[in-house]
C-alpha cells in the first residue's frame, strides 16, 4: 500500500502488517514537497516499528510536471498524476500482489452511498487513497469502518508513534498547494525553511497540539524591504493556524502576538527570500483552511 | 458475530453523529441509507431511524414499510422517523404554525419510571429542528414528554402494544446541544435494546486484524 505519512495510511499499515506481516509492501513517495526532513524522519520512524516499507525519490519528476503550472487544480491534478504513475512503477517490481490498501476512512464510505450521493467537492480530492483502479488489484480498506477518532485509538492500541497520531493534518500535495503559482524547487525550498520555524516555534511553545492545523504559505507577492543598508525586494510569507472539530468549520487561532512576532523575526532573519511575514485571520467559511 | 444497531438513513446532516454518539457508548453500529434495507439478522439488536430534510408529507416523501422492523425489535425513531412513525400507524403530521429550531426545555417528562428517561429530569435542554409537527399519536403509542411549545416531542408504544418498543422523538438527541442526549442514547442501547459495550479500541483493533487474515490468507 502506499503511504503518505498521515494518521489514516500509518495504522491501516500497522493493522495490515500485524495480519500479514512481512508480506505487506508499503511505499512511501518522496514528492519532493513534503516539510524539511520529513521524508528521512517519517521513513525511519516506519522502519523502527518494523514495517516492510520502501521509501522512492520522486522529487524530480514532481518538480519538473508542475514546470510552468501555476493554476491550483492543473497542479492538483499533476501532482496526482505522477504519484499514481510512481506508485504503479513500483508496484509493478513485486510479484504475485493480489491487494491494494487503502486509508479509507468510514465518513468516506457513508459519503459515498448516501441518500444523496456524494456531495459536491469543493476541492478536487488529494487523498493518496484514492488510487484507481490499477493493475486489477483488489481493495483492502481496514479502517473502512472507523471514525476519525476511533483510528487514532486504534493507533494507540497499535503503539504507534504519538508524533505521528497527533499531528496536524497535512495535504496530499503537500508544500505544492502551498507555494501559490508556479512552483520551483527554490521557493520549494524557501518555504521549507520558514514552515520548519513556524512548526518548531509551536511545538516548542506547547502551542502545536492547541491548533488543528498550521501552515506557511509563500505568496506570489514581492514587496520592498530594508535591511541593515540594503533595499530588499522579496516574497511575503502568510503564517495560517485554525482551530476546528472536523475540518469542515474552522476558526483563526488567536495566537499570542508575542509569539507571532518571534516567529516573523526569526523568519525574516534567516530565509532568505522572504521579507514581509503575515498572519491571516479569515474563518472558514467562506474561506477554506488551504489557500489552493 | 458482533452485535450491532443499525442506524436507517433519511439523509439528515446529523445522521453521523448520531452513529458517533452510539460508537462513544462503545457500541458497533452501522449506517444504511434507508432504501438499501433488506432484513436483519441476528446480530441486529436495535434500528434507529434518522431526521431528514425531506417532510413526510410531500408526496413523494421517502418511505419505507415500517412492519419489516417495528414491533419486532426495539426502535429509537428521530425527527423525522418519529413522524414517519406516526404517519404510517395511524396518527397525523400537520405543517405547524410553531416551528421549532434551537434550543427547547423538555419542560414535562411524562413517563418518569420509563427507562429511557433513567438519570434525566424534567427541564432538560433538547435540540429542535423540524417544519412539520405530531398532532397525534397512534392508538397503541403513548406521550411521554413535551416541551412548552410542542406537545408530542416523546411518545413510545403501549408496553402490551409490541414484543419490542419503539420510541419516537421530535428533538435531536444526537445533537450536543441536546445536554442529556448521550445518557439517553446509552439508555435505549443498554436498558432498552440490551446491547453489550463490547466495541472498545482493543476488540476493534483485534477483529480488523482477524478479518484481513481471512481475506488476505497467505497472498499479499
Amino acid at each position: 500500500m502506499g503511504l503518505s505519512g498521515g494518521v489514516d495510511s500509518s495504522v491501516a499499515a500497522m493493522m495490515l502488517h500485524k495480519a500479514i506481516g512481512k508480506q505487506l509492501i508499503c511505499i512511501f513517495v518522496d514528492n519532493g514537497l513534503m516539510r524539511k526532513n520529513e521524508f528521512d524522519d517519517v521513513l525511519h520512524s516506519y522502519q523502527d516499528i518494523g514495517l516492510n516499507i520502501i521509501g522512492v525519490d520522486a522529487s524530480n519528476e514532481f518538480l519538473s510536471a508542475l514546470k510552468g503550472l501555476s493554476n491550483p487544480e492543473d497542479k492538483r491534478k499533476a501532482i496526482g498524476k505522477v504519484f499514481i504513475d510512481v506508485f504503479e512503477r513500483e508496484a509493478k517490481k513485486y510479484q504475485n500482489v493480489k491487494w491494494l490498501g487503502q486509508g479509507t476512512i468510514y465518513p468516506d464510505v457513508i459519503e459515498s452511498v448516501s441518500v444523496h450521493g456524494p456531495s459536491v467537492t469543493i476541492k478536487s480530492h488529494h487523498n493518496v487513497g484514492g488510487l484507481p483502479d490499477i493493475m486489477g488489484l483488489k481493495i483492502v480498506e481496514p479502517l473502512r469502518n472507523l471514525f476519525k477518532d476511533e483510528v487514532r485509538k486504534a493507533g494507540r492500541e497499535l503503539h504507534i508513534d504519538p508524533n505521528i497520531l497527533n499531528r496536524h493534518p497535512f495535504p496530499g500535495p503537500g508544500l505544492g498547494i502551498r507555494v501559490l503559482g508556479e512552483i520551483t524547487p527554490e521557493k520549494v525550498h524557501i518555504l521549507q525553511e520558514a514552515d520548519a520555524i513556524f512548526i518548531n516555534g509551536l511545538k516548542k511553545t506547547g502551542l502545536y497540539h492547541e491548533v488543528w492545523q498550521a501552515a506557511a504559505i509563500l505568496l506570489p507577492v514581492y514587496s520592498v524591504g530594508v535591511m541593515g543598508d540594503e533595499r530588499t525586494y522579496e516574497q511575503a510569507l502568510a503564517l495560517r493556524a485554525v482551530n476546528s472539530v472536523d475540518g469542515m468549520t474552522a476558526e483563526w487561532s488567536k495566537l499570542p502576538y508575542e509569539f507571532l512576532a518571534n516567529i516573523s523575526s526569526e523568519i525574516i532573519n534567516n530565509v532568505r527570500g522572504i521579507n514581509r511575514v503575515v498572519y491571516d485571520i479569515s474563518t472558514k467559511p467562506p474561506s477554506t483552511i488551504e489557500w489552493e | 458475530m458482533k452485535q450491532k444497531i443499525l442506524i436507517l438513513d433519511f439523509g439528515s446532516q446529523y445522521t453521523q453523529l448520531i452513529a458517533r454518539r452510539v460508537r462513544e457508548q462503545n457500541v458497533y453500529c452501522e449506517v444504511l441509507p434507508f432504501n438499501k434495507y433488506n432484513g436483519v439478522d441476528d446480530t441486529v439488536k436495535a434500528i434507529i431511524l434518522s431526521g431528514s430534510p425531506f417532510s413526510v408529507r410531500q408526496p413523494d416523501a421517502l418511505q419505507i414499510d415500517l412492519n419489516q422492523f417495528i414491533g419486532k425489535l426495539p426502535v429509537l425513531a428521530i425527527c423525522y422517523g418519529a413522524q414517519l412513525v406516526a404517519l404510517n400507524l395511524g396518527g397525523a403530521v400537520s405543517r405547524s404554525d410553531k416551528r421549532e429550531y434551537g434550543k427547547a426545555m423538555l419542560s414535562e417528562i411524562i413517563s418518569e419510571n420509563d427507562p429511557l428517561f433513567d438519570y434525566i429530569q424534567s427541564n432538560t435542554q433538547v435540540w429542535m429542528s423540524h417544519g412539520d409537527t405530531i398532532t397525534d399519536i397512534p392508538t397503541d403509542f403513548e406521550l411521554i414528554a413535551s416541551t412548552d411549545d410542542v406537545k408530542v416531542a416523546a411518545f413510545r408504544s403501549k408496553s402490551a402494544t409490541y414484543a419490542a418498543p419503539t420510541y419516537c422523538l421530535q428533538f435531536h438527541p444526537e445533537v450536543t446541544h441536546s445536554i442529556d442526549g448521550p445518557k439517553l442514547i446509552a439508555n435505549f442501547l443498554f436498558k432498552i435494546a440490551h446491547c453489550v459495550p463490547d466495541w472498545t479500541p482493543a476488540s476493534f483493533v483485534e477483529e480488523s486484524i482477524q478479518t484481513i487474515k481471512e481475506k488476505l490468507g497467505a497472498t499479499k
